[in-house]
């Protein structure tokens, strides 16, 4: 996946050949080009902002709302829940009208204000896809943002962007900069009467606020912990008002739904949930690196055909399907499609889509302990499983790996596993936590024993013993001569 | 109450057995308003749920087929009818252990060292969740404390991050500087930096943390468990809201106050006021002996009184003419009694002229518009039942978060009404906190303040004014009259809708007349606007600016607003200035006598000199003229008083009288209640309650041999045979009471320590057989006796597992309602006399005039001083708490930019300040914001009482060299004595809990000497 810069107008016109024959079947990353992603004038050669034209000047915000119903697009930030339901909760979109009778509420007759959120705070382990679409071709996000907005009748947009994503920062800022020129952002965009203002917020950086009203609470400036739901905050978001937050790559599909029609975004991928993916594949593979593919490609496919299989004659021990927060599966799921019910079916979730793989050469307790650790960090503090639990496994890990551990320290991870499950917690930062944890001491037990019964971790020790062992051949070797 | 009836009640099984909730509320106060044990840390009865600690989890069914469940938060979760959890299913139970397991990861092991023991909520929670085993091998996280001034200890180490401190703190009490730092498990409560807390509210950390991290630090100084305390039902007498307390004690000395749940009053809050305030009872400043008899040599003097000498003494005086002054800090009996010695006709208030008519239009508004609707304005908030809840308020020059901060911390939560409303349209509950918090943003009820100095609800009210006392006297009756005029105004100034005019912006700098008048006329249309569109207008106001004329101005505006039938119903919200203000109102008539009248008599006497009898009166409101002419005029002046103040030291006999906590009797509050407070622990002689002095004086000086009082009941006895109503409603409210508990109720929690070791080092004999012969027959000295809830006058908040103030819920008839034996409301039934009754304003301003004439001394040019203490110094018993004194940073003087450039004054410079026969020092301050004619005085030397006087320009000067010298010394002076009071008094505290004898619980009647004890073999 490099992209050649296209240094003159010719090689250029060639490069926008060759992409725009992908059109159809890569559509995320057709116009990609990470050296020198295009400008408003190229992404309009493109064919860009032509799906925000369609939906401004051919749609109401009703029409958009039942296209992307339709096409079936699931959220791609991890959860995949169905786009056109999560919108479908505005009041704008239900014909609900909230009213107070008090003389200073401003607003009370007016319509009440939306917003629509990006979220871009990209901080999953092992996940660097919508990085891929933000820094490759910005104007993509931002058509699809118009698009989103109109829809949910927002007048305010915001960018939330993980705060290490420099370059993103600055070749986003750049494309809304040109959007505001060219009237695809400000007052009365295109002379359709409709206003959008777009900001970019760089977050300050803390994993919690890809969690979507933590995310909100840090926009506002608050404390980035996860607020209660519901009210949920298509009802009761930013500011109180109502907002939608979708992710980076769930958005990016919309001006293609707009321009292609839904039959073609379900056909992407027609035994699967619709649409294509971002898959990428980092850990002990070959081949590291992010693709776009039809939703539903097998595990296999993707480890052996596009990341190049396994580095350096290790064997497969393991993989985390979608980021640091997905159960582990292994070898025998290496044939279940990557989507969101086959991966669930299997025991883990599609999260992100970025494969995480672990080879036998490396310790799978230090890499739950690896794994621990940034959870334990990232807690938001609020709640009691995940503010004390997170840090206890990892004390309790962090024993087992140095030889330290107990049998009975086992009982106790399993009880924390079950601790800081799913309806204990305030948010889904603990459980993502014990996805991993739990999956692993399930599929490698073996070297968890072996971690307690040796009293080290039995990989490094082979590995020292090896080393010896070439030291002592090595010495012999010497003797001998 | 109106309140429960409006309640839905629904079936609900918990562990398949049904109960009754309420709709109002979640889950788990449903499940405690069934007393049903469920621990929680994070969920806080008056603050709602956020649901961060995850210890109320319990187990949801679908149906009685379900067996499996699933995990909910109780405090997140409303109540549907038919609905099914369990609490004792082993999957709740266990996460519910879980939980604490996991805070106790951090949480130190110092319980013995920990202030909180014995009451700490955590403990119990852990206890009830049969956490008693520690898995967790790992090192526990430290923190750096702070220091957060005087008053409240911080150690972080002991947080469990259950986040209440942060709520209670900014959300609830609307402080700012204090916070949360940090996220993961190294969470941070506390300040920016090191530094005094800025809340008057801080105190209420104490409580709502449900472990050791804030403490109360003079309760620590001079500590003891709370199973070894002795506690008493009592009445906060540092202003006139009348917060119900439960003092502690322990040999013989005060240790601290908490708050006493009162529905309607004070709910689960106090002031700090209040709360630290009763320091002052253990003040080197209070009077331990009588002063000016002769007492036999020898004799010592403390723990003693000889009758015999004292009746000896005081025939002497029986010759004279007895005026008796009573006082608005005195209990409501003991003014009463004086009143009686005395005779009506020589009975005075201690008012001034200007009192006396500021005191008849307070009473002539609450006879007029009764206060007793405003019962729990706070309650309702909470409840949240339908019930029409204050649309607007509106303050009048009364600067509550001064002159009663927790009226203050009420308002605060009436301003959340609209946003409680905004949060009802998309169904959000109210005690869903946060969710209302995230929906409402800034939503605030409106707001108006029209106040004589900046204000702390100024930068939030819809429109806020500072002007002069005259100026808010005229605006008002602007106001009125445009009220009056035409309710439709609203027409004319819709352009003027949402228009906020700040304080900042409310008097210019420039001080142009036009631009001021401009900005009163926005307020005033803006005002008229809001009062003509609001259902249920809260106006407050009080009596601090001293002005017969504001209150007179108020009435107006109340009788318009009452008038106009637009399912109006303005309610009225006076304070008063002192703890039993409004119970003196009783006592006032046409016949009581001002000041003015008392000097008047004494001088004019010929044939029988006029003596005084003063009960609990500094008179620091009179002038220095007015205190020298009453000194010189009258023969013999006794005193009877607690702690040594100017009318102590002029007077010829001191009598020392018990202090709030050592005496018994009823406070009137704002509203008219009349309520009991109890002694903690009975006076050492020759310290007596009031009534009891006065009582001795009604036989050995007056004459009265019908009175013999040995209790108080005897003296309500008295009155009811009198045909006095209010002795008749509180004797009966009191048999109530003994009827619930025959046995007495025990001033001590059950788990009482070493219950015959408390006196060990002087006496292995249990105390009891001394302290239960001064039994009042309501409260033991004692573990033994009746449990405290079976009481309506509740002496501590425990139940059976639950030994911190938590408790409260078992005692309470459900979550945040009455307590399930409440007393009936004593209301103090005030009317006018016939000689004010139905009368036409103007007569009434004239009698009152004719009867009490203002001399009006008032120079145009003359400037108006206002009183801007801090909260912690607008009493006068605080003032001697050497805490509060280090609090203070003071004296300053804030003038208005005019005349700083008058008189070429800077910041910072030291002022001269020439009043009433003194000079006193203060540093200047310019304030742009403050009306021309006015300076706002902070002046520790200052009586607070004394308010809104004229001053003339030529009386403000700078100070020389010298005198900066002086004054800074004096400031230094002041901070190094209230150091020194500050350990001194521990020391002696201290000294005295090892030696006091035993007999010094003496029974109250008994004037026997014996300080020896009852010998043990």
């Amino acid at each position: 996946m490099t992209n050649t810069t296209p240094n003159d107008s010719s090689s250029s016109e060639n490069w926008l050949e060759q992409a725009l024959a992908q059109a159809l079947t890569k559509p995320l990353t057709h116009l990609i080009n990470l050296e020198n992603p295009l400008d408003f004038n190229g992404y309009i050669k493109a064919g860009g902002y032509m799906g925000a034209t369609k939906a401004l000047k051919e749609f109401s915000p009703k029409g958009v709302l039942e296209l992307v119903s339709d096409s079936g697009l699931k959220g791609r930030g991890g959860a995949g829940f169905p786009t056109g339901m999560k919108w479908s909760c505005v009041p704008a979109l239900q014909e609900k009208k909230i009213s107070t009778d008090s003389p200073f509420n401003q607003n009370a007759n007016e319509h009440e204000n939306s917003y629509l959120i990006c979220n871009g705070d990209e901080m999953e382990p092992g996940t660097f896809k919508d990085r891929y679409l933000l820094e490759g071709v910005p104007h993509q996000l931002i058509e699809a943002m118009i698009i989103a907005s109109y829809t949910i009748s927002a007048n305010k947009a915001y960018i939330f962007l993980r705060g290490e994503y420099f370059l993103a920062a600055e070749r986003l800022q750049h494309a809304i900069d040109e959007a505001y020129e060219n009237k695809w952002l400000g007052e009365n965009i295109q002379g359709t009467n409709y206003q959008l203002d777009l900001y970019l917020h760089t977050s300050a950086g803390r994993y919690i606020c890809g969690e979507e009203t933590a995310l909100i609470n840090a926009l506002e400036g608050k404390r980035a912990t996860p607020r209660a739901k519901p009210p949920f905050p298509q009802v009761s978001g930013l500011f109180g008002k109502p907002t939608v937050v979708n992710n980076v790559e769930t958005l990016c599909n919309l001006p293609h739904i707009l321009k292609h029609g839904s039959a073609w975004f379900k056909d992407l991928s027609p035994d699967s949930d619709p649409g294509t993916k971002m898959y990428a594949a980092c850990g002990q593979v070959k081949n590291p690196g992010v693709w776009e593919l039809p939703m539903g490609v097998t595990i296999r496919e993707l480890l052996y055909d596009y990341a190049g299989g396994m580095k350096d004659g290790a064997n497969l021990k393991g993989l985390l399907p979608g980021g640091a927060s997905t159960d582990f599966l292994t070898e025998k799921h290496l044939d279940t499609p990557m989507d969101f019910d086959s991966i669930g079916k299997a025991g883990s979730r599609l999260g992100t889509g970025g494969l995480i793989v672990l080879g036998d050469k490396h310790c799978p307790v230090a890499m739950v302990l690896n794994l621990l650790q940034f959870f334990a960090q990232e807690s938001c503090g609020w709640c009691t499983p995940c503010r004390d639990g997170t840090p206890w496994a990892v004390e309790i890990l962090t024993r087992i790996e140095q030889g330290q551990g107990s049998h009975e320290d086992l009982t106790q991870l399993n009880e924390l596993c079950d601790f800081m499950w799913l309806g204990k917690t305030h948010c889904a930062l603990a459980p993502g936590a014990v996805e991993p944890l739990k999956s692993a001491m399930r599929y490698f037990k073996y070297d968890f024993e072996q971690h307690i019964e040796q009293g080290c971790c039995p990989i490094e020790a082979n590995k020292q013993n090896h080393q010896e062992q070439l030291v002592s051949n090595k010495k012999e070797a010497n003797h001998g001569e | 109450m109106a309140n429960n009836q409006k309640d839905k009640k629904i079936t609900i099984y918990i562990d398949d057995v049904p109960y009754q909730v309420s709709t109002d509320n979640n889950l788990l106060a449903g499940v405690l308003s069934n007393k049903l044990n469920l621990p929680y840390f994070c969920w806080h009865p008056s603050m709602g749920s956020v649901g961060a600690c995850r210890q109320c989890a319990v187990t949801q069914y679908m149906d009685e087929n379900d067996t499996r469940g699933r995990m909910v938060m109780s405090c997140m979760t409303p109540v549907t009818d038919g609905m099914r959890i369990g609490l004792k299913d082993s999957a709740s139970t266990k996460f519910r252990e879980q939980v604490i397991a996991a805070m106790m990861t951090n949480h130190p092991h110092d319980c013995p060292v920990c202030a909180e023991g014995g009451e700490c909520h955590l403990q119990d929670m852990t206890v009830m969740t049969g956490h008693s085993s520690r898995q967790y091998k790992g090192e526990k996280r430290t923190f750096t404390n702070q220091y957060l001034g005087e008053l409240v200890g911080h150690e972080m180490n002991r947080c469990i991050t259950c986040y209440r401190c942060v709520r209670f703190y900014k959300d609830y009490a609307g402080g700012k500087d204090f916070d949360v730092f940090g996220s993961r498990n190294q969470v941070y409560f506390g300040r920016q930096k090191d530094g005094a807390l800025e809340s008057s509210f801080s105190g209420n950390l104490v409580e709502v943390c449900p472990t050791g991290v804030f403490t109360n630090k003079l309760f620590s100084a001079h500590y003891t468990r709370k199973w070894d305390l002795q506690s008493a039902p009592s009445v906060c007498a540092h202003c006139s809201i009348g917060c119900n307390t439960s003092v502690g004690e322990r040999y013989g000395s005060v240790r601290r106050v908490m708050n006493r749940y009162n529905h309607n009053i004070n709910g689960y809050f106090l002031c700090d006021r209040g709360r630290f305030g009763i320091g002052f009872v253990n003040s080197s400043k209070r009077i331990k002996s009588v002063k000016g008899i002769n007492t036999k040599v020898g004799e010592p003097s403390i723990g003693m009184f000889n009758e015999k000498s004292f009746a000896k003494e005081m025939a002497q005086h029986r010759g004279e003419h007895f005026i008796g002054i009573g006082s608005a800090r005195a209990s409501f009996e003991a003014n009463r009694l004086l009143k009686y010695l005395v005779g009506k006709e020589n009975f005075s208030l201690g008012y001034t002229n200007q009192e006396m008519q500021l005191a008849l239009r307070h009473k002539q508004l609450l006879t007029q518009y009764p206060q007793q609707s405003l019962a729990g304005i706070e309650n309702r908030v909470q409840h949240g039942n339908g019930e029409k809840e204050h649309d607007l308020v509106f303050i009048i020059g009364e600067l509550v978060e001064q002159t009663a901060p927790r009226l203050s911390l009420t308002i605060k939560q009436v301003l959340r009404n609209a946003a409680l409303d905004k949060a009802d349209s998309i169904g959000v509950k109210h005690w869903q906190d946060s969710a209302v918090r995230t929906y409402a943003g800034n939503t605030s009820t409106p707001l108006f303040s029209l106040q004589a100095q900046p204000s702390e609800f100024d930068q939030n009210a819809n429109g806020a004014l500072v002007l002069s006392p005259q100026q808010i006297i005229n605006c008002l009756t602007r106001l009125t009259n445009m009220l009056k005029d035409d309710f439709a105004i609203s027409d004319t100034v819709v352009m003027l809708s949402g228009q906020i005019i700040s304080a900042t912006e409310s008097v210019g700098s420039d001080n142009s007349d036009v631009k001021s008048s401009n900005h009163e006329d926005t307020f005033l249309l803006l005002l008229a606007r809001a009062l003509s569109q609001a259902k249920m207008p809260l106006i407050v106001t009080g009596l601090s600016l001293k002005s017969p004329a504001l209150l007179a101005a108020i009435d107006d505006l109340m009788a318009c607003l009452s008038q106009q039938s637009h399912g109006f119903s303005p309610e009225l919200t006076i304070v008063a200035p002192e703890c039993n203000s409004v119970g003196n109102l009783h006592f006032l008539s046409e016949c009581a006598l001002s000041i003015e009248q008392v000097i008047e008599q004494c001088a004019s006497s010929r044939d029988v000199p006029t003596s005084l009898v003063i009960l609990e009166q500094d008179l620091a409101q009179l002038s220095n003229k007015q205190s020298q002419q009453l000194r010189q005029h009258c023969k013999t002046m006794i005193v009877l008083d607690h702690t040594h103040n100017d009318s102590t030291q002029m007077s010829d006999i001191v009598l020392p009288v018990a202090a709030v906590s050592e005496s018994n009797g009823h406070f009137v509050n704002f509203q008219g209640r009349l309520q009991r407070f109890y002694s903690v622990h009975i006076p050492v002689k020759p310290i007596m309650e009031n009534w009891h002095w006065l009582s001795l004086l009604a036989k050995h000086l007056f004459n009265h041999h019908e009175i013999n009082f040995n209790s108080l009941e005897q003296l309500q006895s008295f009155f009811a045979k009198h045909g006095e109503p209010w002795a008749l409603q509180v004797l009966t409210c009191q048999r109530e009471q003994k009827n619930q508990t025959s046995n007495g109720v025990s001033r001590q929690t059950h788990r009482a320590s070493g219950r015959t070791a408390e006196m060990a080092n002087q006496s292995v004999h249990e105390v009891k057989t001394y302290l239960e012969r001064s039994q009042n027959g309501v409260l033991n000295y004692s573990m033994e006796g009746s449990d405290a809830r079976n009481s309506s006058n509740m002496p501590h908040a425990w139940s059976p597992e639950w030994n911190s103030n938590q408790s409260i819920f078992q005692h309470q008839q459900e979550v945040n309602g009455e307590l399930i034996n409440a007393a009936n409301e004593n209301l103090l039934n005030l009317s006018l006399s016939v000689y004010f009754d139905e009368s036409p304003q103007v007569s009434v301003t004239e009698k009152l005039d004719k009867l009490w004439p203002i001399l009006s001394i008032e120079e145009p040019e003359n400037l108006i001083a206002i009183q801007s203490l801090p909260w912690f110094l607008a009493d006068q018993q605080t003032r001697c708490l050497p805490e509060f004194i280090l609090m203070f940073s003071g004296n300053t003087v804030s003038i208005p930019t005019g005349i700083a450039e008058q008189k070429n004054i800077q910041p910072h410079d030291v002022l001269k300040l020439f009043i009433d026969g003194h000079d006193l020092f203060a540093k200047a301050k310019i304030n742009m914001k403050q009306p021309d004619n006015t300076i706002l005085v902070s002046l520790f030397d200052l009586p607070h009482t004394k308010n809104n006087f004229s001053l003339a320009l030529d009386s403000i000067s700078k100070a020389t060299n010298d005198e900066i010298a002086d004054f800074q010394q004096g400031e230094l002076n002041r901070v190094q004595a209230a150091q020194q009071e500050k350990s001194d008094i521990l020391v002696r505290l201290k000294k005295q809990d090892k030696t006091i004898p035993i007999a010094f619980y003496d029974i109250a009647g008994d004037f026997d000497v014996d300080n020896t004890g009852e010998g043990n073999g």
